[in-house]
């Protein structure tokens, strides 16, 4: 027995020392120009056409590209992938013209090829790759499905695109994230699994994924854009906010992605010498009436509590003055914004009588859902949530306040489960069609819907169709200038605030520039003194 | 006669085992909203959630489904797949797992010794100025709210004194990729071999410094526990005659206190020790939020909230057995010390934690 | 009927003598007190919002605070000395109540298991282990996860959490007490299961229960603490103090205060149960179930 053990145990120690023999040798704290970003959740996954969720594509975002993009810090659509492209006089056939000698992270060409598979296995049921995710949900929610009609490759250097119809804000989509070209050697390699080993294009390839605790990029050498200037980014997540605070102020991660107002107001305090950039973002929060449901199916309900609201004492005391109360659904940085259009005024008592004619003279019990999470939009629906409840409380609406898990908040606001909902949107694309079509079209008001007003104008829905056609700028904006005064007066939503979004840096971190989708790119992105 | 009646127990935890499976099955079975709904995600269409209700199973009978998970768990070693992460939940255990084990043990490391230590100094001398000061210690570590405690340490060490870094596992400066390198899954231990092999001892300090605040906020309760059990069993035990018997005879009283006391008051302290143990896996849940630590504490919360059944059936189970396994090996243990105790079988033990 | 002395006598006893025992009952009926009187001693309402002039205003011993807000106020401009009043009821409910419930299960369960014996202990007991086997917050987790948020339900949660532990011990008194004189005399005299158990057993049992109830108190308030912080249980902006904890550690840096006096709160009350149970326990009965509190 005795004999035995000590055998074994005398055999393991051998394996073991042995073994250390042939591993790799590691360097330690070799000097790299590391950058450490602190954001809330996990990714979901790394597939760019798969996922909605701004972490996921935020990492998405330096692995991959799209065949046009978006010139930094703006909207403006610039040559990626495609050097240039031609559109046909009908607005419905566009030749991509792909730049030359791009390589993917795995040492595959970029080609034609590689782009008609990256679009049509979210296009195509049949496509091999189709099935390697539940849903393509972007391709879906732009319309992409009903829209193309043929993805062909014309050659080796070409690419052609066939709509049924004209869409002024194709282009402008194909910057999107899901319209990211991805390596079809990688997914056929990897199958469902490149959603966690993913290849492209971008300045950064895929390292390593520690689930619930960081991704980790580096630089690819071979960009076409040239060389990046980091030599790794880790995106570290720390779900709780307080958590993410401590560890900027502690000098643990160069960046703080999503601060709260006051949270920039203590980084001011505690850790003057960090650079804090801050930019009206392309964003709107809105409390959204489920006009399908009880007294909000009566207008008059809607613009009483519109009236009810003190949209300044929120701005001032949630927003921090980080932001401006909302008027429109779309933020007025968006051309196509509807200036004359005069907000409801804060006035409780003219509220009340509204009320009272539209039969509530007593007011009534109702129920209000708010976010779990912290947003660009809404840094904290809680107290935003606290702030209307009151409001509301003073002309005779008494409201209880609901939560759920925001899965399955976006769950349950999809199918119409509340009687009011807060929500948000930041823009993908700089277009109001983004805005206007996704959250108020009566075309997108079946569940699971993202119009959750449940909003259905006849009139507005048109507009709104009819807009996506035409391709003229200056008339897109007059008919989206119509949409808004009719919206304005239907009031599905009481609009609150168009937010400004801070980045809290280290002072070290020189070239990041805020993008108006909320996307973060590291390309430029250089630290200083490493 | 010893591997029988561990045997014994072993096999009468199955059918608590196997009601514990059925009572999570059927409690979730019952909440209310339809997992294929939230499973299709964001924007699902009505054919892709009867797809999923298919493949699934959902539209069989209750007993299928049960006996259809039972036999994935039992055969397969199929913990199912998670919604949430989208990943088989066996992958996702094998991260969080470890670095929860790495956690409490660092807990009871602290806690184990600290409150033998404590509680036997303060029965020992009791009434005196250490019994006092012991007592309010374990009274604190049993009375205060872990987040708070959480904070405090964090603001304290890490923004106050800046000698801790605030949360994670590890810093991002050591070269040390986990998914590809690590061995253990617990870098401390990883750090030990890279440090033993010559590989350079960063790891290992940068795993334990991470670890230091986590653990001492969670190693708190159990520290008190396990303070106010030694000293409430060392008093039992000293007021027994054979001890006043002990000292008539003139030994010292640290001899007494080692050789006799020590062994008779063992048994309601181990167990206690090892309950305490498996309470942590389940009960670490705040400390791992707090500090950002990526263990099944943390996936558990996420997965309650996010409605992730597969994940809150199979993590649930993981924690129940893991909790079974303490109590029984605390048993076993008791039995192996005393034998009187473990004919007495009927009797309880225990309560939870 | 027993020899022992009653329950009530041996608690007045012990806390006539013992020192922590009466700082800690003085303690809890001060809690009590301020959490009944809170309309009256507090100044403002607690759910009143004030978001434009009134945010994150210091406490009265510090500079730019006041006696109108003594704890200052929160970063909606609410009053905290109002709202750690107000919440103290609430949580003092959430401690008590789970007790309650969680008794009302167990003590039944438990002194039937053991004055049965035999079967339908075994059975019993294994259920009991099973539910034992769930650490409490996880099943309060699942619990709220599957009932919804609100009070009511996370005090159902909490309670029935703590049902084991009143069980095992209601089993094992139970069972040290089945074969005495006066219950082997009552079934003698044909009285009914319910009659034994509830008149005869309960009362010689309540020195074990008393203390077992005052430790769940004071962990069931820990507890629901814990869960409200974690976003389940009141629903805003009704005041309690895990809640507020959990808002507080948001605000920390501006406004320590939001954070420090409900956790102050917290710990103050829970400490002062734990101390007068364990002088109650060491009132009651020396020499007992010393396991595990």
């Amino acid at each position: 027995m005795r004999l035995i053990s000590t055998s074994v145990s005398v055999a393991a120690l051998t394996a073991i020392l042995s073994s250390f023999a042939t591993l790799p040798q590691i360097a330690f704290g070799q000097s790299k120009s590391v950058l450490i970003y602190g954001r809330g959740g996990d990714s979901v996954s790394l597939d760019p056409a798969k996922e909605t969720d701004g972490e996921s594509l935020n990492v998405c975002d330096n692995i991959f590209d799209t065949l046009v993009q978006f010139k930094d810090g703006t909207t403006e659509i610039e040559p990626g992938l495609a050097q240039r492209w031609d559109v046909s006089s009908n607005g419905l056939t566009y030749t991509f013209h792909l730049r030359q000698n791009v390589k993917f992270h795995d040492g595959t060409p970029m080609n034609a090829d590689a782009v008609v598979f990256s679009l049509l296995r979210q296009h195509d049921a049949k496509h091999e790759a189709f099935k390697f995710a539940q849903m393509w949900s972007y391709w879906q929610d732009m319309g992409m499905d009903k829209l193309v009609a043929a993805i062909e490759k014309v050659d080796d250097k070409t690419v052609r695109i066939v709509l049924k119809s004209p869409s002024a804000p194709f282009l402008a989509n194909m910057a999107m994230s899901f319209a990211s070209v991805v390596s079809p050697t990688a997914v056929r390699k990897h199958k469902q699994e490149f959603a966690r080993n993913p290849v492209g294009t971008g300045p950064f390839k895929f390292v390593s994924w520690t689930k619930n605790e960081k991704v980790v990029l580096d630089e690819f050498q071979e960009f076409w854009g040239g060389q990046p200037k980091l030599a790794r980014v880790i995106f570290r997540s720390y779900p709780d906010s307080a958590t993410r605070l401590n560890a900027f102020l502690a000098k643990e991660i160069h960046m703080m992605n999503l601060p709260t107002p006051d949270q920039v107001n203590v980084i001011r305090l505690k850790r003057p010498e960090a650079k804090i950039i801050e930019e009206p973002a392309m964003n709107v929060a809105y409390l959204a009436f489920n006009t399908t449901k009880g007294p909000f199916a009566n207008p008059k309900v809607r613009q009483a509590l519109n009236m009810a609201v003190n949209k300044g004492a929120i701005i001032t005391g949630v927003y921090a003055g980080m932001g401006i109360p909302a008027v429109n659904p779309i933020p007025p940085s968006l051309w196509g914004y509807d200036t004359t259009i005069s907000p409801y005024a804060f006035n409780q008592g003219r509220a009340k009588q509204l009320l009272a004619e539209a039969g509530y003279p007593k007011g009534f019990e109702s129920e209000l859902f708010y976010l779990p999470v912290s947003r660009p939009y809404m840094p904290d629906a809680k107290r935003v949530a606290e702030a209307i409840q009151a409001d509301f409380k003073a002309v005779g609406v008494k409201v209880q306040l609901t939560t759920h898990e925001w899965a399955v908040y976006l769950d349950k606001t999809k199918r119409g489960e509340h009687p009011m909902a807060l929500m948000g949107w930041t823009g993908d694309n700089g277009d109001p069609d983004n805005f206007l079509n996704v959250l108020l079209s009566g075309d997108n008001a079946k569940p699971p819907a993202s119009n959750i007003a449940f909003y259905d104008n006849q009139k507005v829905t048109q507009i709104l169709r009819d807009a996506q056609k035409v391709t003229v700028q200056n008339k897109r904006a007059d008919l989206y200038r119509q949409a808004q005064k009719l919206i304005h007066q239907d009031a599905p939503w009481i609009p609150i605030a168009h937010s400004r979004v801070a980045m809290p840096m280290d002072p070290k971190v020189q070239g990041f520039i805020l993008q108006p989708n909320g996307s973060r790119r590291f390309f430029r992105v250089s630290l200083n003194g490493k | 006669m010893f591997v029988r009646h561990a045997l014994q127990r072993f096999i009468s935890s199955i059918p608590v085992l196997l009601l514990l499976t059925l009572a999570l099955f059927g409690a979730l079975k019952l909440i209310p909203g339809d997992i294929a709904l939230v499973m299709a995600g964001e924007r699902a269409t009505p054919e892709r959630v009867e797809y999923i209700r298919e493949s699934l199973h959902l539209n069989d009978p209750w007993w299928m489904q049960y006996g259809l998970y039972l036999k994935k768990l039992i055969f397969e070693a199929d913990l199912g797949h998670s919604l949430l992460h989208d990943q088989p939940i066996l992958t996702l255990f094998s991260t969080a797992v470890p670095a929860t084990i790495e956690l409490a043990t660092a807990a009871l490391l602290i806690a184990i010794p600290l409150g033998l230590f404590l509680g036997v100094v303060s029965a020992v001398a009791r009434r005196s100025w250490w019994d006092r000061i012991a007592s309010l210690v374990a009274l604190t570590g049993v009375s205060m709210p872990i987040f708070w405690l959480a904070l405090l340490l964090m603001w304290f060490f890490s923004l106050n004194l800046g000698w801790l870094p605030t949360s994670g596992r590890l810093s991002d400066e050591v070269l040390f990729d986990p998914a590809t390198e690590s061995v253990f899954r617990m870098y401390v231990l990883d750090g030990l071999f890279f440090g033993l092999s010559g590989r350079g001892w960063d790891l290992f300090f940068s795993a334990c410094r991470y670890l230091v605040l986590p653990a001492v906020a969670l190693s708190t309760i159990p520290m008190a526990h396990i303070c106010r059990m030694t000293r409430s069993a060392m008093l039992d035990v000293l007021q027994q005659d054979y001890i006043r018997t002990a000292r008539a005879k003139g030994l010292s009283k640290f001899k007494i206190v080692l050789k006799h006391a020590a062994r008779n008051a063992a048994l309601p302290v181990v167990t206690i020790m090892f309950l305490q143990a498996g309470a942590l896996f389940g009960g670490a849940v705040i400390t791992e939020t707090m500090f950002a630590w990526p263990g099944l504490g943390k996936l558990l919360v996420e997965s309650i909230g996010s409605r992730d059944f597969p994940m809150v059936q199979s993590g649930t189970l993981f924690v129940g057995v893991v909790f079974v396994f303490f109590n029984l090996l605390g048993d076993l243990v008791v039995g192996w010390l005393d034998p009187r105790i473990k004919q007495s079988a009927a009797q309880g033990r225990g309560h939870g934690a | 009927m027993t020899a022992k002395p009653s329950v009530w006598r041996l608690i007045w006893a012990e806390v006539r003598a013992n020192r922590t025992a009466q700082s800690a009952i003085a303690i809890i009926l001060l809690l009590i007190i301020f959490a009944l009187c809170a309309p009256w001693l507090a100044r403002h309402d607690p759910l009143v919002l004030n978001l434009e002039t009134a945010r994150f205003i210091p406490p009265f011993f510090m500079e730019g605070g006041s006696f109108l807000h003594p704890f200052g106020t929160d970063s909606s401009g609410r009053d905290v000395f109002a709202r750690v009043l107000f919440g103290g009821r609430i949580s003092l409910a959430l401690g008590f109540l789970p007790v309650l419930i969680g008794a009302g299960f167990g003590v039944p369960m438990g002194l039937l298991s053991g004055y049965l014996g035999g079967r339908s202990d075994q059975f019993l007991m294994r259920v009991n282990d099973c539910l034992l086997a769930f650490p409490s917050i996880l099943l309060a987790l699942i619990l709220v996860a599957f009932l919804g948020q609100g009070i009511v339900n996370l005090m159902i949660a909490v309670g029935l959490a703590y049902a084991p532990t009143f069980a095992r011990v209601s089993r094992s008194s139970a069972l040290g007490e089945r074969n005495k004189e006066y219950v082997l005399g009552a079934f003698a005299n044909g009285a009914s299961l319910q009659r034994i158990l509830f008149r005869h057993l309960l009362p010689n049992i309540l020195n074990s229960l008393v203390v077992v109830a005052t430790m769940s108190f004071a962990s069931a308030l820990l507890e629901s603490a814990g869960l409200s912080f974690l976003g389940l249980g009141v629903r805003p902006p009704t005041p309690e103090w895990g809640a507020m904890l959990a808002e507080g550690k948001a605000d920390f840096y501006q406004a320590w205060w939001t954070l420090v006096f409900p956790g102050a709160a917290i710990f103050l009350t829970v400490i002062s149960l734990n101390m007068l149970g364990d002088a109650l326990r060491d009132a009651l009965d020396p020499r007992s179930e010393r396991r595990g509190t």
